[in-house]
């Protein structure tokens, strides 16, 4: 049975607390690495945050996390009521933006829930019930996401139970770049400008 | 406005309590009137200072100077992002600071504000907190800020003390800076964490005598690479000064 809650600031430091956020990293580094995520904007060159302590990485998702409950979303699927995906993202203009992504395995050690219709269908009732139309995912450029998607829409959109996202719809967008800036105020330990680009999705809901 | 408890012998139930009126945190709080001191055993930063694990209610034996010099806070959190989508950056700045204090540390262009509080129970205010008869403070200076700014973990953060009062540059040598976890103790995956204390010496910290409105700061770099672990403000804590 699968449970997604808006989590809030006391979700995201129980879940720390339990060891559930270095649990879902844990499940998501290797999509990271083979990706180009380069945890933008922190000062630190890729062969540091290679080496960096497993626990600071953590660290900086707990931070990441605490932003997006007080000022955006996270979601948190609970499967059998353990969690196995936190999204983060924000909604505008009722568009559902997804940026990024902690997943892990169930209680039983494998990650086939990601096949399984109703799974995606709890988690667009959430998006939906929170206003949003259309959906945008936004992907690391050479991330396996990028193959996880078309084989999504692959397996998903024949299937009639799926009936909350229309797979059927997946489209990619193209290459967006992001101008990003700290407003001209002096973080420690990050670049005041920069910019990443990431590939962009596009999916409309039944 | 709480305050820190007295470091004196004749420390009593009522001032213990009136500090520390939510015994363990995440659990109801209880009256003052009905709070017994092992009720705190959790709590306290004194009992054997930096490595005071306390792993069972019954290993230990409360006294009242254990509580001396210390008082409770309960850290708030503002957070900054370098954007809305996915390469945004987050900081935040974490602890309880009073508008002055912030104003200091003001890290965005949004209006500055108060952070968290200065006692136990998201109680206690945030227009400080006395340091009259603590460490070699002088009479009339007051803790208007004591928190972090930073990004977590990857990038280096920074750890602030910050008074008024004409505090001075060396009336204080140590702060002893205690975790309160709910029921007192973590559980990471097969690892126990129990509540612990970190000290940091006041040498280690860089001090600016005047910033705004009258204010000192005491400030130290840590996390990143710096291999300098700082506070945690994920939970409420209790704080000594030497």
């Amino acid at each position: 049975m699968y449970v997604d809650k808006v989590l809030t600031e006391d979700d995201i430091k129980e879940l720390y607390t339990n060891g559930d956020i270095k649990r879902l990293y844990l499940g998501s580094v290797g999509f990271f690495n083979k990706g180009t995520y380069g945890y933008p904007a922190v000062s630190l060159t890729p062969e540091q945050i290679a080496n960096a302590p497993e626990d600071a990485v953590v660290e900086y998702w707990y931070n990441k996390l605490i932003h997006y409950v007080q000022t955006q979303y996270a979601f948190g699927m609970y499967k059998d009521d353990y969690i196995v995906n936190i999204a983060m993202g924000f909604i505008e203009n009722n568009e559902w933006h997804l940026c990024n992504t902690l997943i892990a395995p169930d209680k039983d050690g494998t990650r086939a829930f990601m096949r399984d219709p109703e799974y995606h269908n709890v988690r667009g009732r959430t998006e939906k019930e929170l206003g949003a139309t259309i959906s945008y995912t936004y992907v690391d450029v050479g991330s396996p996401i990028n193959d996880t998607l078309p084989a999504y829409k692959n397996h998903f959109g024949p299937i009639e139970e799926c009936n909350v996202k229309n797979y059927n719809t997946l489209e990619h967008i193209g290459q967006v770049t992001q101008n990003y800036s700290t407003g001209g105020q002096e973080w420690d330990g990050v670049k005041s400008e920069y910019s990443e680009t990431y590939e962009k999705y596009k999916m409309e809901y039944y | 406005m709480s305050g820190f408890i007295d470091n004196t012998s004749n420390i009593d139930a009522a001032e213990i309590a009136a500090e520390y009126r939510t015994p363990e945190q995440g659990v109801s709080a209880k009256s003052n009137s009905n709070v017994a001191w092992n009720d705190y055993k959790r709590m306290t930063p004194r009992a054997n200072q930096s490595s005071n694990i306390i792993t069972t209610a019954s290993s230990q034996t409360m006294q009242a100077q254990d509580f001396g010099g210390t008082a409770g806070f309960t850290p708030g959190t503002r957070t900054f992002s370098t954007g809305s989508t996915k390469g945004a950056t987050n900081t935040t700045v974490s602890g309880a600071f009073t508008l002055a204090a912030y104003d200091h540390i003001n890290i965005s262009s949004q209006a500055s504000a108060a952070v968290g509080h200065f006692g136990l129970g998201a109680q206690g205010g945030q227009t400080g907190i006395s340091l009259t008869n603590v460490a070699s403070f002088p009479s009339g200076c007051t803790l208007t800020g004591y928190g972090t700014s930073g990004s977590g973990g990857l990038a280096t953060s920074l750890f602030y003390i910050i008074t008024s009062g004409a505090s001075g540059a060396t009336n204080w040598t140590k702060v002893h800076h205690r975790i309160l976890q709910p029921n007192g103790v973590s559980q990471f995956g097969n690892t126990t964490i129990y509540n612990y204390t970190l000290t940091f010496n006041r040498s280690d910290f860089t001090y600016n005598g005047n910033i705004n409105n009258n204010q000192e700061k005491w400030q130290l770099s840590f996390g990143g690479f710096s291999g300098v672990t700082g506070p945690t403000m994920i939970y409420p804590f209790a704080v000594e000064f030497e």
